[in-house]
């Protein structure tokens, strides 16, 4: 008997306790990290100046990476140039092994793609050539589209560090 | 606001205002305006209109290679070599296409774009009809199209279709053509490798013949003179005259086409002159008493053949009555009637004929169009007439003024023929002008549209030297920087020439500010000719006059050092190269030494000296010993080379 009493007199409290507990009630964690960099330690991680920057500066201190008209309204073919900008940039960056400096920009006009970006002078320009040659043939194969590589050397990876972090 | 109504209310204006409204009323009444007729546009008028705006610029490179100082060719090496790769790999991008065709089987373009797609392969399950030879044919495929007939055979092809086919074979010869889409390979492709074309015998060909001969007049005509015209484009003489006179027995007419065709062939057939004539004349009298209008390859082609005969008779008599005859029949001459002409007209060994400045007359200021495809040769001709036979800078420079008129640039024809264009303006201008305005010259053409060759360069060489020490100080270091970098380090004579140049025929005065300049160049010099590989076969070898040179100018422009480099190379390497110093050179590096107080380079001199056998090692000696200090190793090393005696001689 005095059990159900004392259930009687604790009821309420586990109801509360219950419906309190119900609410999340811990502090928000809205971080944003994407396109932000983490300072090291040591603060060595170079960063390049469009790394430098996050992305609140887009068409402040820095420009878009893809150059298009697909997101407008009555846009043509927005999913579609999404998925061939990735192809691109995949591409690009395996077949000009680990000479891409810098983000692979790429601008579309009318049917003209244009590629551009900063590459390391690591092979011979000869070479070079034969790619140009070879990226811009087999990607206007692929995309049915007259493609043109705007390309800019540097002579080493470290003239295009903006800064360490 | 209140001025407007003040100047409205001024009694000026008011009558100014009248005034023009009267007169457009006036002229209103009088004149109907009349609308312009619609001008039909073609699709891409618009992009012409846009591109003639745009001129040459001189001071870019080609706009086929990348605009940035690593994609920039400097020299003629890597404009073809960067070209070229770039091709390559285009080449490369197609290959993969081909290989794995089935990866490429997505259609975003619409409409379908033909040339991204890969192309279609032949077999003997393919499904063909008519249309895909008809297509084939269409886009010059040459093995495709015989595949394809092969596989309809048996079920029958259309006259039409097969006359196509014979045409087609017969203007490519059974090789596929080279694709236009390698403009590059075509540019500077070598023109004097071109291997005389040959007729493979096809029996695809002999098989349509056969079939078509035998049909209705219209269309063994056709098939005749396919088959001749063929033959006789790639040198099957016998067939091709055997043809030509089968056609002619039977009473089929023969085409302007086949004429021309033939008439190229005279030379072959016979060897003599005079036969070589009178077999032209009986051409071209068939041709008139069939009622064939000549036309522009008919002109050539007689030109051609009179070329050919002895000069300047009957050579220039024949060539004159041919011309006339024809332009009077109505054929506008070409430029390649002008090259034939120049060719007769201007031989080395001729009297000086002036037909090019008549020539010029007459084109001045034109746009030309290609109409032959000996048209490409005229500029090269008429700039190395200008040049060899004429000598004439301003008939050199007229040339060139035609040249960049219009879209004239595009009949220079290929990269081989634009460099030896370019030769000949430059010899010739810098033969001939004054070295400033040579210079101006030189500035807008190199190097983005020309790089001169070595010899060329020692044109230039020579008129710096002629132009004296003040021009030479000038123009010297930008001239080697360009030598530099169009790879022209490794000439021997221009090596030389540049050393002498600047140690004797133009040597500045001491006190100028060249002398540090020459100093650098001549230890570049010294560093690029010992960093050569070893064992390169045509590296370039030392004498003593280069080095003595390179010792000299070191010392003019204070590079003590440095000259103490190559003195021990001149002292301990005479076997190497060839020669020996001068008195005057020795003397200079004596002199050096002893200002600097090195006694041991001052000792190996006159050991030099004394073992060659250069007179005056005794008086060197005694300069030594009087100016500096020696130690006893030293002295007694001095006395072994030139005696005690002519040591004392002097001092007494």
């Amino acid at each position: 008997m005095a059990l159900i009493v004392s259930l009687r007199n604790a009821l309420p409290g586990l109801e509360k306790a219950c419906i309190q507990r119900q609410i999340h009630v811990t502090p928000v964690a809205a971080k944003v990290v994407a396109g932000r960099y983490r300072v090291t330690t040591k603060r060595d991680r170079p960063l390049t100046y469009e790394m430098a920057n996050p992305p609140h500066y887009i068409a402040h201190r820095k420009g878009w990476n893809s150059w298009n008209t697909s997101n407008m309204t009555d846009g043509n073919r927005p999913a579609e140039t999404l998925l061939e900008d990735v192809f691109i940039r995949r591409f690009v960056t395996g077949t000009w092994h680990s000479l891409f400096v810098s983000e692979v920009i790429i601008k579309r006009q009318h049917n003209i793609i244009r590629i551009a970006g900063i590459i390391r002078r690591g092979i011979a320009t000869r070479k070079m050539y034969f790619l140009i040659g070879y990226t811009e043939e087999l990607l206007s194969y692929w995309l049915q589209c007259p493609i043109k590589l705007e390309l800019q050397t540097v002579d080493d990876r470290k003239d295009v560090i903006f800064k360490y972090i | 606001m209140l001025t407007l109504n003040g100047r409205l209310g001024s009694r000026k204006v008011a009558q100014k205002l009248l005034a023009r409204l009267q007169s457009t009323r006036d002229a209103a009444n009088t004149q109907s305006i009349e609308i312009p007729k619609r001008i039909e546009r073609g699709p891409t008028d618009i992009l012409r209109a846009l591109a003639s705006t745009v001129g040459k610029d001189p001071t870019a490179a080609h706009f086929k290679y990348h605009d940035d100082p690593y994609f920039i060719p400097t020299s003629n090496r890597a404009k073809r070599t960067y070209a070229l790769s770039r091709e390559a790999g285009r080449r490369a991008a197609m290959w993969i296409r081909q290989e794995h065709a089935e990866l490429f089987t997505q259609m975003t373009a619409d409409p379908i774009i033909k040339d991204f797609l890969p192309r279609a392969v032949y077999d003997e399950n393919s499904k063909v009809t008519e249309k895909t030879l008809h297509d084939a044919i269409r886009d010059a495929q040459l093995s495709d199209a015989v595949t394809i007939y092969r596989l309809l055979k048996k079920d029958g092809v259309s006259l039409r279709t097969k006359q196509d086919l014979l045409e087609l074979l017969c203007y490519y010869n059974d090789e596929e053509p080279t694709s236009d889409q390698f403009p590059e390979e075509r540019w500077f492709r070598r023109s004097l490798q071109n291997i005389k074309p040959k007729w493979k015998s096809n029996d695809i060909v002999d098989e349509l013949f056969e079939s078509l001969k035998n049909e209705d007049s219209a269309i063994a005509t056709a098939a005749y003179n396919a088959l001749i015209c063929g033959t006789a484009k790639y040198l099957q003489v016998d067939k091709a005259w055997y043809l030509y006179d089968e056609c002619l027995a039977k009473g089929f007419p023969v085409y302007v086409r086949s004429f021309n065709n033939m008439l190229r062939l005279v030379q072959f057939s016979k060897d003599a002159g005079g036969q070589r004539l009178t077999f032209m004349m009986d051409v071209l009298k068939t041709m008139s008493r069939n009622n064939v209008r000549p036309d522009i390859g008919t002109l050539n082609a007689a030109l051609q053949l009179s070329t050919l005969l002895k000069c300047p008779e009957p050579g220039r008599s024949v060539a004159l009555s041919i011309y006339k005859e024809m332009t009077n029949a109505g054929v506008e001459p070409s430029l390649g009637t002008y090259f034939y002409l120049l060719t007769i007209f201007c031989r080395t060994n001729g009297p000086v004929s002036e037909i090019l400045i008549d020539i010029l007359d007459r084109l001045e200021g034109k746009e030309l169009e290609i109409k032959d495809p000996q048209d490409l040769f005229f500029f090269v001709k008429a700039m190395d007439i200008a040049r060899n036979h004429l000598m004439n800078i301003d008939v050199g420079h007229r040339v060139h003024k035609l040249l960049l008129t219009g879209k004239n640039y595009n009949l220079i024809g290929e990269n081989y023929m634009e460099s030896i264009y370019y030769r000949h303006y430059l010899i010739l201008a810098v033969q001939s002008e004054s070295i400033d305005s040579f210079i101006k010259l030189y500035d807008t053409l190199v190097p983005n549209i020309y790089i001169p060759e070595p010899d060329v360069m020692n044109e230039i060489l020579l008129a710096v030297e002629i132009a004296g020490a003040s021009m030479a100080e000038n123009l010297l270091p930008q001239l080697w920087s360009h030598m530099v970098m169009f790879e022209h380090t490794q000439r021997e004579h221009l090596m030389v020439h540049v050393l002498q140049i600047m140690h004797t025929t133009c040597q500045p005065p001491s006190d100028s500010v060249a002398n540090t300049q020459y100093a650098d160049i001549a230890w570049d010099i010294w560093n690029r000719i010992e960093g050569q590989r070893p064992g390169y076969t045509m590296a370039v070898k030392w004498n003593a006059e280069m080095l003595g040179n390179v010792t000299v100018l070191l010392i003019r422009g204070g590079y003590f050092d440095k000259m103490l480099t190559v003195l021990s190379y001149l002292t301990e390497k005479q076997g190497v190269y060839t020669g020996i110093l001068s008195k005057d050179q020795l003397d200079t590096i004596l002199n050096a030494c002893l200002e600097n107080g090195h006694a041991t380079a001052a000792l190996s001199i006159i050991s030099y000296a004394a073992n060659n056998g250069i007179a005056g090692a005794g008086q060197m000696g005694y300069k030594l010993i009087t100016t500096l200090s020696l130690d006893s190793a030293e002295e007694t090393k001095l006395v072994n080379l030139v005696g005690k005696e002519v040591l004392q001689l002097h001092l007494g």
